[in-house]
């Protein structure tokens, strides 16, 4: 009880600061806007010209066939996406070296197929099988290959009584319009049983998704940009405690009946509780308000309760790095010094602003090794990327927790409650 | 029957003794002062008693609760105003009322009940949900104090609270504290390096020194053992012959050197008279007017040149220059 209202009084101080939020809460998403946008227009071309248009690869081995012809008109004609032309070698080569994310391969027996009412099978591959935009680009797929497929079926009983009637006799002519709707709902049936055109969708197990577009850099911005505010809120966290030192409130909460563990809880819960605000506030905008900024949606993956963990271990490992920072930083000008020694630089050499990966270099891969920000960013990122569950990111849970234990401890030792 | 029982307190930071082995009793419903210059300890023997940190060694038990084997129940009977306005800004009064009472284990109605009720003691109802950081300096001050009051405590701690407070709000303190005394009976503990404030407030007074008790009793009983007050006089020069000689006079009861020499506080009630102080000289008086008249034919007779006088009435002043041979400083 005690402690909850020392929390919420911090709680409240802290949204009746509106630079902790802005500092906090808005920047980071401003970052991920500039960033996003930044990188994305210095890695292809503009998407502007297109609009809102997803771009898709598609590598037609039938291109003299009418139906294939037809299912790409068609493609293009939904008017969400912006068909470009490949060979099948261009397209290959792209997606290995991961200039393009996703292709859509059409079979030379296509148009063959679906004409003579065999299946036939279109190929549809993607680096990022569970994201959105792969989710939403195969149900565009499959809604024009079902649309052709029922168009064909249908066409198909039709020519088929039209040839049956003409044969007949007038008085044997007995297929009226009755039976002519059900004969078409019974192939309408039959269609969606037994498809046509299948799309099979392939992916990799393990991928790095380059940065094709908006939507991929959106993946790569939020973890990032994430991870290093929410150990940024380690440093509102010690300088609340120093605020209360200096003003003598904490020499008041000392001589309160207060046992001294509740009392250092109650003054870092509201920490773990804010980043964890931080972060919800974060990817919602990122799920929600992004996409309108033109610069894509984020993808929270195939097991979004794994983001929860990693959430709450970054928490609690910026929490304990409050402490630590608080315990060793005596000044208003140790706290920021410390905190821009500590948590800005350890968010450069941790991933959170460029990409480890990209910039390829092992010193640089070495030292993150230290980092928690970069078990945190590639927590992230396995989840939010490829898929990765909650096993998959374990370890790197196992080695946030080991920082937080360490910080904490180190802080506790340090920390001066007089 | 007492609240307080002080037992041999000693702190020591490192090499430095903050408090040397301090021992008193504070019964309850008084007025207990805690006088002396700044750094002699007073913070700290009220930190160890307010359970901020253990001391060194010794005990201390409050309303028969001892503060190292039972802290807390020791600290829920106290409250501590400190000197610095120990509040958070941006929430109103109200907030940090209800907050400072909940840490104390206050909740529901009696929690509402005694913030109202402090509320109207410091006479804030109407401004109490402003953020008082838009309060006066004054309004801080009264919010501070009703902070240390707002779980009824039966020892209310009041340490310097009237350092760089303006006229107005010092006497509110002065108000408040005589009043919480007479009408709820509260035993308060009051520090200061101000003679008048502990003068005017307290029934009994502590004098500490360089982390020593060096007085403690009644102001009347301190005063009264100087008897006729103090005059310092200032030198070229003096020795043992002239000490002797002064000390000889039949109005005077001693005279010795002073060991340090600082500026009078203004609010001293003394008569000045400055030139230099190459040599300052305490003469203790069975009877200061006639000691004056007597040090004054002296000197004359010795073709001694008087540099400065100061004539001390007798008070805590006096009482700590005779007790330590230097002034309560600011």
């Amino acid at each position: 009880m005690k402690i909850l209202s020392i929390v919420w009084k911090d709680i409240r101080i802290f949204f009746k600061e509106p630079g902790y939020l802005i500092y906090l809460v808005v920047l980071p998403l401003v970052f991920i806007q500039l960033f996003t946008t930044l990188f994305a227009a210095s890695v292809g071309p503009s998407t502007s010209t297109t609009s809102q248009k997803i771009r898709l690869v598609v590598v037609n081995q039938d291109p003299d066939g009418a139906l294939a012809q037809e299912f790409v008109r068609k493609l293009e004609d939904t008017g969400t996406l912006q068909i470009l032309p490949a060979t099948l070698e261009e397209a290959e080569t792209d997606y290995k070296d991961t200039r393009i994310t996703r292709y859509l391969l059409i079979p030379e027996d296509f148009t063959e197929k679906v004409t003579a009412g065999q299946p036939a099978e279109v190929t549809f591959k993607a680096l990022d099988s569970m994201s959105l935009t792969i989710q939403s680009m195969k149900m565009i797929i499959e809604g024009v290959a079902n649309g052709m497929q029922l168009e064909r079926n249908i066409l198909d009983s039709l020519t088929l009584f039209s040839e049956m009637q003409s044969s007949a006799p007038p008085e044997f002519q007995i297929y009226d319009i009755d039976v002519l709707t059900r004969q078409a709902q019974s192939q309408f049936i039959a269609s969606e049983e037994r498809p046509l055109v299948a799309v099979k969708l392939e992916f990799p197990q393990a991928a790095t998704v380059a940065p094709e577009d908006d939507f991929s850099m959106v993946q790569f911005s939020v973890p990032g940009f994430t991870v290093l505010f929410a150990f940024l809120v380690a440093q509102s966290s010690a300088r609340s405690i120093y605020d209360e030192k200096k003003t003598g409130s904490f020499r008041r909460l000392l001589a309160a009946p207060l046992s001294k563990f509740a009392l250092l809880s109650g003054k870092l819960l509201p920490n773990l509780f804010i980043v964890l605000f931080q972060i919800l506030v974060i990817f919602l905008t990122s799920i929600i308000l992004l996409p309108l900024t033109g610069v894509g949606r984020l993808s929270l993956g195939e097991h979004p309760g794994a983001l929860l963990a990693i959430s709450l271990c970054v928490a609690l490992c910026s929490t304990s790095l409050g402490i630590l920072i608080a315990a060793i930083a005596r000044t208003e000008a140790q706290i920021g010094g410390v905190s821009a020694l500590f948590l800005w630089l350890m968010g450069f050499l941790g991933g959170t602003m460029v990409p480890l990966d990209i910039l390829n270099s092992p010193m640089l891969n070495g030292i993150a090794r230290f980092i928690p920000h970069s078990y945190a960013v590639n927590a992230y990122k396995d989840v939010l990327i490829q898929g990765a569950d909650l096993n998959a990111v374990l370890p790197a849970l196992g080695i946030l927790l080991g920082f937080s234990l360490i910080f904490f401890l180190i802080g506790l030792w340090r920390f001066d409650f007089n | 029957m007492a609240i307080v029982e002080a037992q041999n307190l000693v702190k020591k930071f490192g090499d430095f003794d903050a408090v040397k082995g301090i021992s008193f009793v504070v019964e309850e419903g008084e007025v207990f002062g805690l006088l002396g210059p700044n750094g002699a300890g007073k913070t700290t023997t009220i930190s160890m008693l307010t359970g901020l940190f253990p001391p060194t060694s010794g005990t201390a038990v409050i309303n028969g609760y001892d503060i190292q084997k039972d802290p807390l129940q020791a600290k829920q009977m106290c409250g501590l105003v400190p000197q610095d306005l120990a509040l958070y800004p941006t929430l109103s009064a109200r907030a940090n009322l209800e907050f400072f009472g909940r840490v104390y284990g206050l909740s529901g109605k009696k929690l509402k009940e005694n913030v109202e009720d402090i509320l109207r003691v410091v006479s804030l109802t109407d401004r109490a949900d402003q953020a008082i950081e838009k309060y006066s300096g004054g309004m801080k001050r009264r919010v501070n104090i009703a902070a240390g009051l707002v779980h009824q405590p039966r020892l209310l701690f009041l340490d310097e609270p009237t350092v760089g407070v303006d006229p107005q709000s010092r006497n509110y303190i002065f108000e408040s504290v005589q009043r919480l005394n007479r009408e709820r009976g509260m035993t308060i503990i009051y520090t200061s390096h101000y003679m008048e404030e502990v003068e005017l407030l307290c029934n009994r007074v502590a004098i500490v020194d360089q982390g020593k008790l060096i007085a403690l009793d009644t102001i009347k009983n301190l005063v009264g053992m100087l008897g006729g007050g103090v005059l310092r006089i200032g030198l070229k020069q003096a020795d043992a012959i002239l000490l002797d000689a002064l000390s000889d006079l039949p109005a005077v009861k001693n005279a010795s050197l002073l060991q340090t020499v600082t500026q009078t506080p203004p609010e001293q009630k003394e008569a000045t008279i400055q030139v230099a102080q190459p040599v300052t000289v305490k003469v203790e008086t069975k009877n200061s007017q006639q000691a004056l008249i007597q040090v004054i034919n002296y000197l004359e007779e010795q073709n001694i040149t008087l540099l400065s006088l100061d004539i001390l009435e007798n008070n805590l002043e006096s009482v700590f220059l005779h007790l330590t041979g230097k002034q309560l400083r600011e």
